[in-house]
C-alpha cells in the first residue's frame, strides 16, 4: 500500500515533466534539457566512480562521438535522425566494448589517465579529418528545423533511463560484483568474481547513455567542434554534477544538474568573473559539504535513505 | 526487487512530502515563467542586441575591447541620441546590448546564444571572435530565425554552415593572405631572392595557409623550403633554420601560434640565419604576442591586419574616425590598440542601422534591412549587395563557398603592416602595403632585414 502510493507520486511527477514542455517558455525547455541530459551522463558516470571503482576521465570521447555520428550519418547518409541517434549510441557502446581490452586492465588513477590520453588521440584524429570538417568544425543543419518541444522528450526519457539503470544495475547480480570490485578488486577476483567483464559491462553501458547524451545534444546545439566535442570539460562537468550533488547516490546528481545548468546562466553575466565564480562556490560546497549536498540534507532530515537513493 | 526491503513509515511520509514539494516547485516554476514569457508589452521598452562573447578562457584576448565598447555606443546613442527612432510605434526606444560571457567554449556559446533568444528575447545577435564562436552562435540564429551579424572571423569555416537565411558576415577570406603577401614579395624585385623557407601549425589554419602558399609560389616562380606542419610547443626547430640557411632563403613565411614563431625567431638568430624578409600569419596580429618574442627581435617583422587607426574610415553612429576611436580605448584602458577594435564597432553600427531602416522590431523585417545593408562604417564601407572585384573573383573562384553565398557577407581586405620600435608603446605597427585599399595610405616604407 506504502509502496503503491509512493509509485504513484512517481508517476504523477512523470506526467507534469512530460507535459511540461507545452506550457513552458522557451528558455525554461532549453534549461530543462540541459539539465536532463548532464543529469543522465552524471548519474551513469556518479555510478561508476562510486561503485564500481571505475574513474574515467574520457566520457568526452562518447559525447563526441555520439553528436559527430548523428550528425554525418543523417546528413551525409541521408538516415533519418532517430535511427542515426540509435546507431551512434550502438556504435559509442562498441567503442567502448573495444576501448575496454586495453583500459580496463589499468587500475585507479592510471585507468583515469588512460581514457583521458584516448580521448586526446581521438580529439587529434578528428581535428584533422577533412570529412568531418576537421578543424573547422561541423554544422549540422538539419537540425534547425527540430523544435525544443520535440527535443526535450529524448532528453527526459534519457534521463529516466539513466536513473533506473543506476536503479537496477545497483541492486542486480552485476551491481553486487561491482560493488565488490569497488571495495576491493584484489578480494571481489579472488571470490569469484569475473572483474573484468563486471567492469566492461558497466562502462559499456556508462558509455551507451553517455553517447545517446552526446547525439541530443548534438541535435540541440547543431555545432560540433573537435576540441569542444572531445573536450575533457564534458567529463569534469559530470563529475561536477555529481559531486556537488553527492557522488553515488541517485538523488545528488538530480540536484547537481540543476545547480550547474542555474550556474552556467547566472555566472554568464558577470562579464570575465564567471569562471572565476564558479570555481569559488564549487569549493565552498565542496569544503562545507564534502559528501555533496543531498547527502548533507538526507542526514539533516534523518531520511535514513538505503543506497543508492 | 525492493519490495523484500523494510521502509519506515518515517521514511515515507517524508519521502511523499519531497515528492510533493518538488511537484508543487517545478508546476510553480513553470506556470510563473511562462505568465512572465508570454507577457509582452505593446511598444517595446529596448532594442535589445545579444552578444555572447569569450570574456575568458583562450579567446579572451579578442573580447578585450567588448564590453567598453558596448557601453560606449549604448551611452552615446541613448543618452545623446535619446535611441533609436522606430517608424512602428512612432517613438524613439533605447537600445540594451546583452553580453555574456562564453567562456570561449563553443558549446556553452550555443547554450548561451540560445538563452538570449528565448528568455532575453533579443531582437538581432552578434557573433564575433573567430570560427569557435561565430559557427554555434549563427546556428542557433538560424534555428530560431534571429537577424545575426557575423564578424572577425574566417569566411571560408563559417561558410560551411551556409546556405544562410539569418545571418550576414563581414569576416576575413583565406586566400587573400597568400597572394597580399606574395605580391608584397614581387614588389621587391631583385632585391631578394625567389627562395622562401616556410614553416606552419600542424592545425587547420596553417593546413589552410600551407595549401594557399603551395599554389602561388607555384604559379610565380618561387622555390619553396618546407619544412612541413609542425606540432604545437616543439622546442628545437635547428634543422629545419639549417636547411634554410644552407639553402640561402631570402623570404621566410608561414602560419603559427605566437609563442612558437617567439621561440622559431629566437633560434633564427642564435643559429645565424638571416632572411630578408619574415612574414607571417597568425603569430603578428597583437602588439603583446610581437612583445613576447622579447629584446630588439621584432624590429622589421612583417605580418598583416585589416583595420588600424590609420584607416581613413568613420563610425556612423558617434562620429570618430579610427584614431580617435584607438585614443578613446587607450585613455580608458591604459592598453595599446589591437586590430579588433573596428569590427567590434562595426557590428554595432551594422544592427543599429539595420534596426533604424526595418523601423520595427519584426524579425523578417529586420533580417530584410540587414541584406540591403549599404553603410560606411569604422571597419569600412558594408554593403552585402557589392559584388566581388575581378581580383577577389580571380581569387576565390576555386572555392565554391565564397562564390555561391556572396550576398551573405563582405570581405575585410587585409595591408601589409611591419612592426617597429613605437614612441607610445614598445612595438608598433606601420602599414607597408595597402594592396587592394589604395584609400589607406602606407605610413612607411617597408625595410629589409638585411
Amino acid at each position: 500500500m506504502e509502496l503503491k502510493s509512493r509509485y504513484i507520486y512517481i508517476v504523477i511527477l512523470l506526467a507534469v515533466l512530460t507535459s511540461l514542455p507545452l506550457w513552458v517558455g522557451g528558455f525554461l525547455r532549453d534549461a530543462l534539457i540541459l539539465f536532463f541530459l548532464y543529469l543522465a551522463a552524471a548519474e551513469v558516470w556518479g555510478f561508476m566512480a562510486k561503485h564500481a571503482g571505475i574513474v574515467s576521465l574520457g566520457q568526452q570521447i562518447f559525447i563526441g562521438v555520439g553528436g559527430y555520428t548523428t550528425a554525418v550519418l543523417s546528413m551525409y547518409f541521408g538516415i533519418p535522425m532517430y535511427a542515426s541517434v540509435i546507431i551512434s549510441g550502438l556504435l559509442g557502446a562498441g567503442l567502448a566494448g573495444l576501448l575496454s581490452f586495453p583500459l580496463l586492465r589499468l587500475r585507479g588513477v592510471y585507468f583515469a589517465i588512460g581514457t583521458f590520453l584516448a580521448a586526446e588521440v581521438i580529439r587529434l584524429a578528428f581535428s584533422g579529418w577533412e570529412f568531418v570538417g576537421a578543424g573547422k568544425g561541423l554544422i549540422f543543419r538539419d537540425a534547425y528545423g527540430i523544435p525544443t518541444t520535440i527535443i526535450y522528450y529524448p532528453a527526459l526519457a534519457l534521463a529516466v533511463i539513466s536513473i533506473f539503470l543506476v536503479y537496477l544495475l545497483y541492486h542486480s547480480k552485476l551491481g553486487f560484483g561491482l560493488r565488490s570490485i569497488g571495495a576491493d578488486e584484489d578480494v571481489a577476483c579472488g571470490l569469484g568474481v569475473n572483474t573484468f567483464v563486471c567492469k566492461a559491462t558497466c562502462f559499456i553501458l556508462a558509455s551507451l547513455i553517455t553517447t545517446l547524451v552526446g547525439a541530443v545534444n548534438v541535435i540541440h546545439h547543431t555545432y560540433l567542434h573537435p576540441t569542444s566535442a572531445f573536450s575533457i570539460s564534458w567529463t569534469v562537468n559530470f563529475l561536477f554534477v555529481a559531486v556537488i550533488g553527492g557522488v553515488g547516490t541517485i538523488v545528488g546528481p538530480i540536484i547537481g544538474s540543476a545547480l550547474f545548468v542555474a550556474f552556467g546562466y547566472l555566472f554568464a553575466q558577470y562579464l570575465g568573473l564567471s569562471l572565476l565564480l564558479e570555481g569559488l562556490i564549487v569549493l565552498a560546497i565542496l569544503i562545507a559539504l564534502p559528501q555533496g549536498v543531498w547527502s548533507a540534507i538526507s542526514r539533516k532530515l534523518k531520511l535514513n535513505l538505503k543506497p543508492p537513493l | 526487487m525492493d519490495m523484500k526491503m523494510p521502509i519506515s513509515a518515517a521514511a515515507i511520509t517524508k519521502m511523499h512530502a519531497i515528492i510533493m514539494a518538488v511537484v508543487i516547485i517545478i508546476a510553480a516554476v513553470g506556470a510563473s515563467a511562462s505568465y512572465y514569457l508570454t507577457l509582452r508589452p505593446g511598444a517595446p521598452e529596448y532594442i535589445k542586441i545579444g552578444w555572447p562573447a569569450p570574456l575568458t578562457g583562450t579567446l579572451a584576448g579578442f573580447a578585450e575591447t567588448t564590453p567598453w565598447m558596448a557601453q560606449q555606443v549604448e551611452d552615446y546613442v541613448n543618452n545623446k541620441l535619446g535611441g533609436i527612432y522606430l517608424s512602428e510605434y512612432g517613438k524613439k526606444i533605447p537600445i540594451k546590448i546583452i553580453i555574456r560571457d562564453t567562456k570561449s567554449d563553443p558549446d556553452l556559446a550555443a547554450t548561451i546564444a540560445a538563452e538570449l533568444i528565448t528568455k532575453d528575447n533579443v531582437d538581432i545577435m552578434l557573433a564575433l571572435y573567430s570560427p569557435a564562436m561565430t559557427n554555434p552562435i549563427s546556428a542557433q540564429c538560424e534555428k530560431y530565425g534571429v537577424p545575426c551579424i557575423v564578424s572577425q572571423t574566417i569566411l571560408l569555416s563559417w561558410l560551411m554552415g551556409a546556405p544562410y537565411e539569418w545571418s550576414y558576415a563581414i569576416g576575413l577570406a583565406e586566400p587573400d593572405f597568400a597572394i597580399l603577401f606574395f605580391d608584397l614579395f614581387d614588389s621587391m624585385g631583385d632585391k631578394v631572392n625567389k627562395k622562401v623557407a616556410m614553416i606552419n601549425a600542424d592545425d587547420p589554419d596553417g593546413r589552410g595557409f600551407s595549401e594557399s602558399i603551395k599554389i602561388v609560389a607555384k604559379a610565380r616562380g618561387y622555390t619553396l623550403i618546407d619544412a612541413g606542419l609542425v606540432p604545437y610547443g616543439a622546442a628545437d626547430y635547428s634543422s629545419y633554420i639549417y636547411n634554410w640557411k644552407s639553402s640561402g632563403a631570402d623570404i621566410l613565411t608561414g602560419n603559427m601560434l605566437f609563442v612558437d614563431f617567439a621561440t622559431l625567431w629566437r633560434q633564427c638568430n642564435e643559429l645565424g640565419y638571416k632572411p630578408k624578409i619574415v612574414a607571417m600569419s597568425r603569430a603578428l596580429l597583437f602588439p603583446s604576442w610581437v612583445e613576447a618574442i622579447g629584446g630588439e627581435l621584432p624590429n622589421g617583422l612583417i605580418g598583416y591586419t585589416w583595420w588600424s587607426p590609420f584607416h581613413p574610415y568613420k563610425s556612423s553612429i558617434t562620429g570618430q574616425t579610427a584614431s580617435q576611436l584607438v585614443e578613446a580605448w587607450e585613455a580608458h584602458s591604459g592598453k595599446q590598440w589591437t586590430p579588433v577594435l573596428g569590427l567590434t564597432h562595426a557590428v554595432l553600427e551594422v544592427a543599429i542601422d539595420a534596426v533604424k531602416r526595418a523601423g520595427s522590431l519584426d524579425k523578417t523585417k529586420i533580417r530584410d534591412a540587414l541584406a540591403e545593408t549599404n553603410l560606411n562604417t569604422i571597419a569600412g564601407p558594408v554593403n552585402f549587395k557589392a559584388p566581388l572585384t575581378p581580383q577577389q573573383q580571380a581569387r576565390y573562384r576555386p572555392f565554391e563557398n565564397l562564390m555561391k553565398y556572396k550576398d551573405h557577407y563582405v570581405v575585410v581586405s587585409p595591408v601589409a603592416i611591419q612592426w617597429v620600435k613605437g614612441s607610445k608603446w614598445p612595438w608598433e605597427m606601420q602599414v607597408i602595403y595597402n594592396w587592394e585599399s589604395p584609400e589607406i595610405p602606407e605610413t612607411a616604407k617597408m625595410f629589409l632585414l638585411s
